[in-house]
């Protein structure tokens, strides 16, 4: 006779296997994700290490009353409203044009992705010997008889920024680009042209869902990249860079220093659920978007 | 899943488990500092020293440590001879003083190795002189003791007739040094054999005088030595008494230290890219070959070693604390810290490691004035005594300790006075004992020479604040502005004895930060400047313009201060003068778009970037008396630590005493003087004991320690400062041995110059300050508010914009712009 097999405990045995492989993992995310972010939520809410008094909501306060603080979140937020939706209309321009039919279309695709490969702070040396003061961008401009623009510290210096997170990041979003549209069914494409669809309406109505959830992907991921241009900020201007260059992680990283450890948790405390909540409403925005195209 | 797979599956999950726990371990490169096991301290104790006495006053250190004990020289006097003749045509009497060769076993019993006297060596030149010194002790391999004899020689070959030390006798001067290995037998101190070490095989340093110079020598156990020179290691063997083997070093390859264990390992630290800014390494030594074999992972300069017993390949010394090289794990663990054993750490010889993990050493502590602490200390003064005694130190278990509250006193480097400080407080209590935690300890090449500083700034900011805490190189308005540290003005208003109207105001009112009195400092300095007082009158402090007009009617090419003087000094006390009018931390404003902050920028133009120290060649005319005194140089740059530096103002301005006036940096309010604070430490707001930590701190403002002498600058009590002003407008005198005043031909006490002055025609002698130059230096002194420790953060902003405006590249305006942007950004963050 068959055994009959106990589906609860069949299943509680499968959940307790499945921990034991992933908790090596767990352990590894808790330790050096989870653990340090509780940790910072804690001194958010406390009044200092010292003391250690519960406090509530009043470093929030403090902080939003900082002006500093306002001055870098206006900032980073005006950067990525710019970054973002830059980096993706090119990347998938780049890779609608890398999809047709061209001459040298690897040594394009190379020619993309090798900002990739270069090391950060090689970038940065090419960056400040093109836009110093007395950097080639000036000498160029000197033979056209336009006066010497002081790049880097002056309100053009988010428009040297901004190139460079498009420099550096285009190529790999064009790939995730490419890859998705590689993945777009061809007898769709096929039957709208026979259809007699116009380009604008394939892309618009068949590559644009089809491509929806590469388009939260390299969104989310361009979002996080255009926190990560502190690094080449800060190795461009110090930690005191132009005005309209200070971010929010200029802001936590000079609080670190100084020791308010309260102000920095309770800015990184914002700027993740900040980030939460963005990255929900995509999401939610990818769901509506690409409904019909999914299974 | 088939049979096996998911037992495979399993068992290769706990193994990742396994290795993610097992990942915090660190490898062989580190050096750490391991916790003592659990129940086990060391303890301290000294022993009077039996056996023969020493000579009187004085120490024996054991300065080479053998496994029989400790060996040291001791300068013994043997007699008397003429010295010279006095101003009444007396012979003056000096000692004679000769070098003997004491030891001490590991019992405490000392004795005098008779047979090393009278030493000279072989005759260099009939009409040589010189000296001849012991230079280091090791063991033979049949138990003898081997001394390392230096002779110098000198004398001159212009002659016999040619009078001793005049310009022709030097132009014969011809001189040598030899080295003379003596034998003794350790059980009679007898002198069984000595001969001349031929150095002609030793390699010569190119910095030297074509002579090796040999430093150390160790005994290798098998009849051979190694020795160290300036050049090269070398192994001699006493047998055949010739060098076998060298392994030259040259100059850019260093010798830090060499060490040989009791089992014959011979250890060197060593730079083998010295000159290329490369880092030290450790190896053993192949004798043999004299080649280096192992590289041993270690980050420090293996000073004052010893030999390893136990787990220990070998002990050394950083700082004031010992440590262990462990033999398994090569890594280093502190073992104990001399301040927290209650010893002097400058009292402490080498160590002498015993098998039972106790270790033995001299010591030799000096008591000093003045008394420091009210507590139970039993008030017994010496006169700078000291006391030969046997040291032990041991590992025993925790509970046969007393038991006593710990205070930490966190440090980058404790000074001397406030070492002994802790020492007296230390042995007064019998509750509470202060652990001194030196995070200079952890700097090092490999971690960088300021690791120390962050390690114990992260330690702060992650909660552990140390009960007291040196401010020294540490950001204590931040810390005090973010209620770590206690207001000690409310401990000082507390104080029964104690008030804060004993102290000078101007300095509370520096340290204090918001209603914070965070620190009290013992002692202060001011640094201003000094100009002569037809030139920029009689009043300190003024302003850009006042100077600029000044150096307008100086001769043409004038400079303001000495050509050393560089932009950043400059800029840097400039800033710290005027910081609370370029910078309203209360409101969040900053003012770098001023005139006044444009001024600052003008006037620090002129002065260079830097000046190149490498090469420099003084000359006459390059000095400041020189450049003052023809109309080159306007001002001087003035430290004060003391009311007798203005002395030096006096004979660099013309000689009378009221030839200069403290006129101070250019500034918009105040004297232009800066001050910097000596001997602060801040209470921790959660300190365990704050009765103990004051009554330790309280000792640096008591009448005897303010009044003793031994502080770095001023005291920041008025009634010591103002002894102090009284006691520089009184001559010092001649005195004798016993302390009386020495008589002129007239009978009259002969006064002491402490300073002179070229009046024109001939050098005048200073012996006191006059009653104006003390009320001058008074003056500056008690209306000084400005600390020497502006912003660093602003100042950076600052120098880093500055630097297009010094390079011409933009305006002042454009720069001054740009820095009131970015410290404005830094002001608000810091709200």
């Amino acid at each position: 006779m068959k055994k009959k097999r106990h589906p609860i405990k069949h299943r509680l045995k499968d959940f307790g296997l499945s921990l034991c492989f992933l908790s090596p993992s767990l352990l590894g995310v808790g330790v050096f994700f989870i653990v340090p972010f509780a940790v910072v939520v804690y001194y958010s809410l406390i009044d200092g290490v010292a003391s250690r008094h519960f406090v509530l909501l009043d470093n929030f306060k403090r902080l939003f009353a900082n002006s500093a603080f306002r001055l870098a979140a206006r900032n980073t937020l005006h950067f990525s409203l710019l970054a973002v939706p830059l980096a993706m209309a090119l990347a998938l321009l780049l890779a609608l044009l890398l999809e047709a039919r061209i001459p040298l279309k690897s040594q394009f695709r190379t020619f993309f992705l090798s900002p990739m490969m270069v090391p950060v702070a090689s970038v940065v040396l090419i960056w400040q010997v093109l836009f110093n003061a007395n950097g080639t961008v000036n000498e160029l401009l000197a033979v056209f008889g336009v006066r010497a623009v002081d790049w880097l510290q002056s309100d053009y210096s988010q428009i040297v920024v901004l190139l460079l997170f498009l420099w550096k990041n285009l190529g790999y979003n064009m790939i995730l680009f490419m890859s998705g549209l590689a993945n777009i069914p061809r007898e769709l494409l096929e039957v709208a042209d026979v259809e007699g669809a116009s380009e604008w309406y394939k892309f618009f109505a068949i590559k644009l869902r089809y491509l929806s959830p590469t388009v939260l992907f390299v969104t989310i991921l361009s979002l996080i990249n255009s926190f990560k241009i502190f690094r080449e900020v800060y190795l461009l201007s110090g930690a005191y860079p132009y005005e309209t260059l200070y971010t929010l992680q200029h802001f936590m990283n000079n609080t670190f220093e100084s020791l308010d450890y309260q102000k920095l948790s309770a800015a990184a405390v914002v700027m993740a659920a900040v980030m939460v909540v963005l990255i929900a409403l995509l999401f939610k925005a990818e769901d509506w978007f690409g409904k019909d195209v999914e299974g | 899943m088939k049979g096996y797979q998911r037992p495979l599956a399993l068992l290769l999950a706990l193994s990742l488990v396994f290795v993610l726990s097992a990942c915090a371990q660190s490898g062989g490169e580190s050096t750490e500092t391991k916790p003592e096991s659990v129940g086990t301290v060391y303890t301290a104790s000294l022993q009077d020293t039996g056996g023969s006495e020493l000579p009187k006053d004085q120490s024996f250190y054991g300065t080479w440590v053998l496994s029989d004990g400790f060996y040291g020289s001791i300068y013994t006097a043997v007699g008397q001879t003429e010295g010279g003749i006095d101003e009444r045509g007396e012979p003056v009497m000096e000692e004679v003083y000769e070098e003997r060769l004491w030891h001490m076993t590991p019992d405490g019993t000392l004795r005098e190795l008779e047979g090393y006297r009278g030493f000279h060596g072989e005759n260099t030149h009939p009409d040589a002189e010189g000296w001849t010194g012991l230079s280091t002790v090791t063991a033979g391999a049949e138990g003898q003791i081997i001394a390392l004899v230096q002779v110098d020689s000198y004398w001159s070959e212009a002659g016999e007739d040619v009078e001793p030390y005049s310009d022709e006798w030097f132009a014969g001067y011809q001189s040598r040094h030899d080295y003379y290995l003596r034998v003794f037998d350790t059980a009679s101190g007898e002198e069984l054999e000595n001969w001349r070490l031929d150095t002609a095989a030793l390699p010569v340093s190119e910095y030297s005088d074509g002579q090796a110079y040999v430093y150390d020598m160790f005994s290798l156990g098998d009849g051979r030595l190694l020795m160290q020179s300036d050049a090269a290691l070398a192994v001699y063997d006493l047998a055949a008494r010739r060098f076998d083997g060298v392994l030259e070093t040259g100059d850019s390859f260093w010798i830090n230290n060499v060490s040989v264990q009791s089992d014959g390992t011979v250890l060197v630290s060593y730079n083998p890219a010295a000159q290329e800014g490369g880092s030290s390494k450790l190896s053993t030594l192949n004798v043999d070959t004299m080649t280096f074999d192992q590289e041993l992972p270690f980050d420090g300069y293996l000073y004052n070693s010893a030999s390893g017993t136990g787990d220990y390949l070998f002990f050394y010394r950083d700082g004031n604390s010992i440590y262990g090289y462990r033999r398994d794990t090569r890594n280093s663990e502190k073992l104990f810290n001399y301040l927290n054993l209650d010893l002097s750490p400058d009292g402490v010889g080498t160590l002498l490691p015993q098998e039972d993990g106790s270790f033995l050493a001299v010591y030799n502590e000096y008591e000093v004035l003045p008394v420091h602490t009210l507590s139970t200390y039993d008030g017994k003064q010496s006169a700078g005594s000291t006391s030969t005694k046997l040291l032990t130190i041991r590992p025993v278990p925790a509970s046969e300790v007393r038991e006593k509250q710990h205070l930490t006193l966190a440090t980058q480097g404790l000074d001397w006075m406030t070492q002994q400080a802790v020492l007296r407080f230390n042995r007064s209590r019998e509750d509470v004992h202060i652990d001194v935690a030196d995070y200079s300890e952890y700097n090092n090449e490999k971690s960088g020479w300021t690791a120390g500083a962050t390690k114990l700034k992260t330690e702060i900011l992650s909660g552990h604040m140390p009960d007291i805490l040196d401010l020294e190189g540490m950001p204590a308005r931040q810390l005090a502005a973010r209620g770590l540290l206690l207001d000690q003005g409310a401990l000082l208003d507390a104080d029964g004895e104690l008030s804060r109207g004993e102290y000078l105001p101007n300095v509370l009112d520096a340290m204090t930060e918001g209603e914070v009195l965070f620190a009290i400092p013992a002692s202060f300095a001011v640094q201003t400047l000094v100009g002569a007082r037809r030139v920029v009158g009689d009043t300190p402090g003024w302003t850009y313009t006042e100077l600029m007009a000044a150096l307008r009617a100086m001769p043409e090419g004038c400079t303001v201060l000495s050509e050393s003087t560089d932009r950043a000094e400059v800029l840097r006390v400039m800033l710290g003068l005027d910081m609370d009018r370029f910078v309203d931390w209360s409101r969040g404003e900053v003012h770098f778009d001023s005139p006044e902050f444009l001024e600052v920028l003008q006037f620090t133009r002129d002065f260079p970037e830097e000046f190149d120290w490498a090469n420099y060649e003084y000359t006459e005319e390059s000095g400041d008396e020189y450049r003052i005194s023809h109309g080159l140089q306007m001002l001087a740059s003035c430290q004060l630590y003391s009311f007798e530096n203005v002395l030096y103002y006096q004979q660099l301005f013309g000689g009378s005493e009221d030839a200069f006036t403290l006129i101070g940096y250019p500034c918009t309010e105040g004297n232009g003087a800066v001050m910097s604070v000596f001997q602060t430490y801040g209470i921790s707001k959660d300190c365990k004991n704050t009765e103990a930590a004051w009554d330790f701190l309280r000792g640096f403002l008591t009448g005897d320690y303010q009044g003793s002498g031994l502080l770095t600058g001023f005291p920041v009590s008025r009634a010591a400062l103002e002894e102090k002003a009284r006691a520089a407008t009184e001559p010092q005198y001649f005195t004798d041995m016993d302390g009386n005043a020495l008589l002129d031909e007239n009978g009259e006490k002969q006064r002491m110059a402490i300073s002179s002055y070229w009046d024109g025609e001939r050098y005048r002698e200073i012996y006191a300050c006059s009653e104006s130059q003390v009320r001058s230096v008074l003056d500056v002194l008690m209306n000084t508010t400005c600390m020497m420790d502006s912003n660093d953060a602003v100042y950076d902003i600052v120098t880093e914009q500055a630097q297009a405006f010094y390079a011409g590249q933009k305006s002042a305006e454009e720069v001054a712009r740009l820095i009131q942007s970015k410290a404005n950004i830094y002001v608000n963050e810091q709200r």
